[in-house]
């Protein structure tokens, strides 16, 4: 009972991870039809950020802040430079960017701050573990679920209630419609490119709490795994990449934990199956729309 | 930061340039390193880079090799942490008519390197790839030089039932030799020692997320007495900071993969990790010597004991020359076979006289405390101990 | 130093660039011929290297390694140019069922599914540890590959690639590329070609994949994911998708900056400068590389044309043209039955009836957004009624994809022109002459004389789509007349012509029924040509067939009056009209969402 509650904490404090940054990949996707691989350079952008916070001084709230809001700047900076000329191009085209885009970050982080890995102190509040009533539960991982549960809720807010954020959501669901009733596209992409930044921002930084280190490469794993659960979740549908990111969560949990040890070396291999056979059952994702916006 | 890594051949070259200009005409023999300077070797195969470099402007300073005949260059060719440019970086050192060649950290790329080097006969050191069946696998001219894996691991058991550990769970990943048979030496050498293995279990390459092992091991009842792996970054990190927020407080136990600053810069969660290493910087003995030359020519790094055993095999090279009294691939090759108790920089004599090319020398343990290493013990494992390749 | 470079070290390299040159010129056969960019082509390398290796590696390495493996294929002990033959059979028949799927998919979703293959390929062999060492490296494949070896597979590559590039299937997808709906509208079987094409595509790569293999001697998974692929496609991307010629170009030019930014980062000294090493600049190099041919020539530097096809004029065969004989009167009839279909609970069409026969000229008029276009559609094929019956000459034809409508004998243009804009006007022609029941050059002479009958000859190798319009109209209705159809549906032929193009256009129309007995019917908003044109006239009022008779009969039923004209006096005159139009297509959509609205 106790392990079965422990993995459940696991599960949801990893999915809300995915979830966090799936949906920054299906709202830039569902405005521009970008997915974006160059995604998880924002990660690693943040994680620096905590390391150059932690070097200035700062406290690890303000290096937080720091890291994330570097990643938010870093994000609308990629759409203004690399991915506004290729506008409008097909989904391939946009995707080689974004391969490009991350090949030229990594190198950068390799050249100008370091090949190797750099650690990342986390505070010691967040290390340990809490009783709740006999069940044992770390503390990092009750935060990271509280913290993107809090953030999940809060941007289905804004999503709902803001003016810009009806506006992304109209964007989503039909980009050129959105333009004719007078919403700058430029604004639009612009604020999608930023939340979508945040968002990694954030998730790296309960990412980089757990992994206690910052490489170059270190974004490509998470974003794969976010690319997925897009995949599976739907493309183009926000509500599909949050729920795609947590049964995928789910899946990557619940084999590694109930797997006999003999088949654990085969987890990644049948986690894959099970995403395939949704996708047999549902080629368009759980929540896709048969056809996408573009 | 990686400044460190910047100096390459040009600088060996302006040196090597100087000491001919002393000394009557000589030749170069050419050491050649297939190096991932980018991508995830760079670390390791950097360091190793720079000790290399050391110890050939000492030897080229000293008056070179043979009487002087010959003087010592290096030659650094990137192979991008990536297998098939580790291969043609190989051919492209041999076509440059190498007289040895340092293969790569990592096993696969070493063992591609080293199937060039073998069908040129071309002696060639594995100075940190220590996997060894690596000899076995790529022929007769290929020599490791690093603290062998089942070295490692024997020491490790042998410090573990010392401590009086009774049990131990292990962690390993089979998708590299060394995160893969290093723990497994250590289960078998464990256990040949009255130990008793309570679990092995497994994690994938590209997982970072441990929460799931950290919660098994957590749930154990009894915990085990001692945790050992063979991971090492990111996944150590990972893995060594979820396992204490999950609130284990077992011992665990590491290996030379974790000799980077990382261990040491995560902060309170790597207290008391013991891993094996190649060597520690006693006061006033060789290491420590070695590791003021290198801080004084690459500045701010802190060394690791990588650079030390790339400083190591250059060095080895040269005394084989010398041995040989040639150049020749064979002769060399024949003369590193029948190498006994050559004196390590690392503090350890090393020997390749029956040891099918796995060299045999002390391991160091050592323990983190406060981001700082601690010297715990220095030890040749027993042989009954020694578990076999 | 460093750049005194010895001949002997380029060797490596130059087998390295051959290879990748097999590589892109047989993931070009897909990704070229049908403009679908593909990330899975890379796990097909992998797939041919690892067959392979378990063909030549030496029976004591496999017990050794993979002890797991079946006695059968530990036994096996093949030599090398025989083992990667072997592999490129054993990976087309893995890759079968991939293709039959992947073919069915187009654009987007197509490229999305090739990254799946990709990832889903590598777990495979990552996960199959047993059978492939995982992420270990698998050694001991016996290195074969010299350059002779190499550039002789990149010579069957090539000749390969240019066969099915100049193929029926390959003109069919190339077409298709250009405008899907135009290539199902003359008669391609588009899904069976990219099947095809993606199954040719897969045994070249396991070539390319299973040569790589013989050459590095060590294959780990890691080594064919996405570092590889985004390399082939920095050649692609560079070089030119569409065109063979652009692939060997991008391999060679991506492997001379490759292996100049290696030298560069190493740094080092060049005359006068000193560099400090760069590491990664060779990833920067091709990642820059492939976005200024992004952003500035998404065509790649040999886009669509390939150069033999500029520096030699297209040829007439010597064969004489397929004559198709005249189409007997009363041989048949095309009928609409109570055509009916609703978009979103908005009725476009409603129980339309009309029937065409051979040899006669039907016009269908009626006021934006009656729905003729979508009536015409339906008959096409190309929307599937949602209820009523289509018969082609007695047979049921209903809800048949329009490709198969095509075949039997049922040609369309489109109301916005759709030709295949960067294939040449013979091409376009050629494609659906292509489906004809005659030998391939009949169907190219066919093509000759179709552009001689429509005046095109002069504009025979020129890009279809840097004509003008009205020359586009009319290799629009010769490319819909190639296959020598029975009924022809023609939507607006002479919008946008001026008067003199008009007339000629009214003969060549005259020409079709009176020489060749093709039934045409044509879609007009020009009452005049409708008028000198028709035998009959159709009109659809908001979906309806109103009224249908001789020409100078409708013209005066005030039925018709009414559904043009609205009823008089009452104020907003073409209301009625006006709000049957826009409900088909709500708002302002980018052209291709325009047509798709309308057009389907």
């Amino acid at each position: 009972m106790d392990l079965l509650f422990q993995n459940l904490v696991n599960a949801l404090s990893l999915g809300g991870i995915y979830a966090l940054l799936a949906l920054g990949l299906a709202l830039v996707f569902s405005i521009m039809g970008l997915i974006n691989f160059a995604h998880g350079e924002l990660m690693t952008i943040t994680a620096y950020g905590l390391i150059l916070g932690a070097g200035l001084g700062l406290p690890f709230g303000a290096a937080v802040i720091l890291g994330v809001a570097l990643a938010g700047l870093a994000a609308m900076a990629m759409e203004r430079i690399a991915f506004r000329p290729v506008r409008g191009a097909s989904a391939a085209t946009l995707l080689l960017t974004s391969f490009a885009v991350s090949a030229v970050l990594q190198v950068l982080f390799q050249n100008l701050i370091a090949a190797r890995p750099l650690p990342v102190a986390v505070p010691r509040a967040l290390a340990g573990t809490l009783d709740l009533g006999g069940l044992r539960v770390g503390v990092l991982p009750l935060a990271t679920i509280l913290g993107t549960g809090i953030l999940l809720a809060a941007l289905a807010l804004v999503l709902r209630r803001t003016r810009v954020g009806i506006a992304m959501r109209a964007a989503a669901i039909d980009f050129q419609m959105t333009r004719l009733v007078g919403i700058r596209a430029d604004a639009v992409i612009a604020a999608a490119f930023g939340l979508s930044g945040l968002l990694a921002g954030i998730a790296a930084v309960f990412w980089v709490a757990q992994r206690g280190s910052v490489d170059p490469m270190m974004g490509f794993l998470p974003v794969l795994k976010a690319f997925i659960a897009v995949i599976v979740g739907g493309l183009g549908s926000l509500s599909g990449a949050v729920v795609g990111a947590f049964l995928l969560a789910f899946i990557e949990v619940g084999l590694r934990a109930l797997l006999p040890p003999e088949l654990l070396p085969y987890r990644e291999a049948l986690a894959l199956a099970l995403i395939i056979l949704v996708l047999l059952v549902r080629p368009q994702g759980l929540f896709g729309r048969r056809e996408t916006v573009r | 930061m990686t400044t460190a890594l910047r100096t390459t051949t040009t600088t060996t070259a302006v040196a090597l340039a100087l000491a001919a200009g002393a000394a009557q005409a000589q030749e170069t023999v050419t050491v050649g390193f297939a190096a991932g300077l980018t991508g995830y070797l760079a670390f390791y195969d950097g360091m190793v880079m720079q000790g290399a470099e050391m110890a050939v402007d000492e030897i080229n300073a000293a008056g070179g090799v043979l009487d002087g005949r010959y003087t010592l260059a290096l030659s650094v060719k990137d192979m991008r942490s990536e297998t098939p440019a580790a291969v043609i970086a190989a051919r492209d050192l041999v076509a440059e008519g190498v007289r040895a060649l340092l293969v790569p950290c990592d096993v696969d790329p070493a063992i591609a390197a080293g199937q060039i080097g073998q069908q040129a006969g071309i002696p060639m050191i594995a100075a940190c790839a220590s996997t060894p069946t690596l000899p076995g696998l790529v022929g007769d001219y290929l020599f490791n030089l690093k603290t062998a894996d089942n070295l490692q691991a024997a020491v490790l058991a042998e410090y573990a039932r010392a401590q009086g550990y009774e049990t131990a769970y292990i962690l390993l990943s089979p998708d590299t030799p060394y995160t893969d048979l290093l723990p497994r030496y250590f289960a078998q050498a464990f256990e040949s020692l009255g130990g008793r293995v309570a679990a092995i279990d497994t994690y994938a390459f590209d997982q970072q997320d441990f929460s799931v092992e950290a919660t098994r091991i957590a749930a154990l009842d009894p915990q085990p007495d001692v945790i050992m792996t063979a991971a090492y970054e990111p996944h150590f990190p990972a893995f060594i900071q979820q396992l204490r927020n999950a609130g284990v407080t077992a011992p665990v136990l590491g290996s030379d993969g974790i000799d980077s600053p990382t261990t040491l810069g995560i902060g309170p969660a790597a207290d008391g990790v013991v891993f094996s290493m190649a060597g520690f910087p006693v006061e006033g003995g060789t290491l420590a010597a070695f590791y003021d030359a290198y801080e004084a020519r690459y500045g701010e790094d802190l060394p690791f004991a990588f650079s030390a055993t790339g400083y190591e095999a250059v060095k080895l090279l040269a005394a084989a020359i010398e041995t040989a009294g040639s150049i020749e691939g064979a002769a060399i090759r024949d003369a590193l076979d029948a190498v006994v108790d050559f004196p390590g920089v690392t503090g350890t004599t090393i020997t390749y006289a029956g040891q099918n090319r796995v060299a045999l020398r002390d391991v160091t343990l050592v323990e983190v405390r406060d981001g700082e290493q601690h010297f715990v013990l220095q030890a040749r494992p027993a042989p009954e101990t020694t578990p076999k390749p | 130093m460093l750049w005194a470079v010895l001949p002997a070290g380029f060797e490596g390299p130059l087998i390295l660039m051959l290879v990748s040159m097999v590589a892109v010129v047989g993931i070009g056969i897909y990704s070229g011929n049908s403009g679908i960019v593909s990330f899975g082509h890379t796990a097909l390398m992998a797939l041919g290297a690892y067959a392979s290796a378990m063909m030549t590696i030496a029976p004591d390495d496999k017990a050794r390694l993979l002890p797991a493996l079946p006695d059968a294929v530990i036994a096996l002990h093949l030599p090398p140019v025989a083992a990667i033959l072997g592999a490129c059979a054993v990976v087309g028949v893995v890759a079968l069922p991939v293709a039959l799927l992947i073919g069915r998919l187009e654009g987007s979703s197509a490229s999305i599914a090739t990254l799946g293959l990709l990832l889903i390929v590598n777990g495979v062999l990552v996960g199959a540890r047993d059978y492939t060492r995982g992420s270990q490296a698998l050694f001991g494949l016996p290195i074969a590959v010299t350059v002779p070896v190499a550039a002789a597979f990149v010579v069957l590559a090539i000749l390969a690639a240019r066969a099915f590039r100049d193929s029926r299937m390959g003109l069919a997808l190339r077409a298709a590329r250009e405008n899907a709906a135009a290539a199902a509208a003359v008669g391609a079987d588009v899904v069976r070609a990219r099947q095809a094409a993606f199954l040719l595509s897969a045994v070249i790569a396991a070539l390319a994949g299973a040569l790589y293999g013989h050459f590095i001697g060590v294959l780990t998974p890691r080594a064919f994911y996405f570092d590889l692929t985004f390399a082939l496609l920095a050649i692609l991307i560079v070089g030119g998708m569409t065109t063979i010629a652009g692939a060997a170009l991008g391999a060679v030019l991506v492997s001379v900056l490759v292996e100049v930014l290696r030298r560069l980062a190493d740094g080092g000294t060049f005359g006068p400068l000193t560099l400090p090493p760069v590491y990664g600049l060779t990833t920067i190099g091709l990642s820059l590389a492939i976005l200024a041919v992004l952003y500035r020539r998404q065509g790649g530097l040999l886009p669509y044309v390939e150069p033999d096809e500029v520096l030699r004029p297209p040829a007439r065969p010597a064969v004489p043209p397929p004559a198709p004989a005249r189409i007997e009167a009363g041989s048949g009839e095309l009928r609409a039955e109570r055509l009916t279909r609703r978009f979103d609970g908005v009725i476009a069409v409603s129980e339309a009836s009309l029937v065409l026969r051979p040899g006669e000229i039907l016009g269908l008029i009626g006021p934006n957004g009656a729905g003729k276009s979508t009536l015409l559609s339906m008959i096409a094929g190309s929307v599937p009624p949602t209820s009523g019956r289509v018969r082609i000459d007695g047979a049921d034809a209903t809800g048949l994809p329009p490709h198969r409508i095509a075949r039997r004998g049922v040609q369309r243009t489109f109301q916005n022109i759709r030709l295949f804009g960067n294939l040449s006007v013979l091409d376009n022609v050629r494609v659906a002459a292509d489906g004809g029941p005659w030998s391939r050059a009949e169907a190219t002479a066919r093509a000759w004389a179709l552009l001689d009958r429509f005046d095109l000859t002069a504009l025979a190798a020129r890009p279809a789509g840097t004509l003008a319009y009205g020359p586009q109209r009319r290799v629009e209705i010769a490319r819909a007349v190639a296959r020598a159809p029975r009924y022809l549906l023609l939507d607006e032929p002479a919008a946008g012509m001026n008067a003199a193009e008009s007339d000629a256009l009214l003969d060549l129309l005259e020409g079709l029924r009176r020489d060749d007995g093709i039934g045409l019917l044509v879609i007009d908003h020009d009452l005049r040509l409708i008028l000198r044109l028709c035998d009959r006239v159709a009109v659809l009022g908001k979906g309806q067939v109103i009224a249908e008779g001789p020409p100078e009969a409708v013209s005066r039923d005030p039925l018709v009056i009414e559904a043009y004209l609205g009823r008089r006096h009452a104020g907003d005159g073409r209301g009625p009209a006006r709000s049957a139009a826009t409900s088909g297509a709500p708002g302002q959509k980018t052209t291709d969402q325009h047509e798709r609205r309308r057009d389907p």
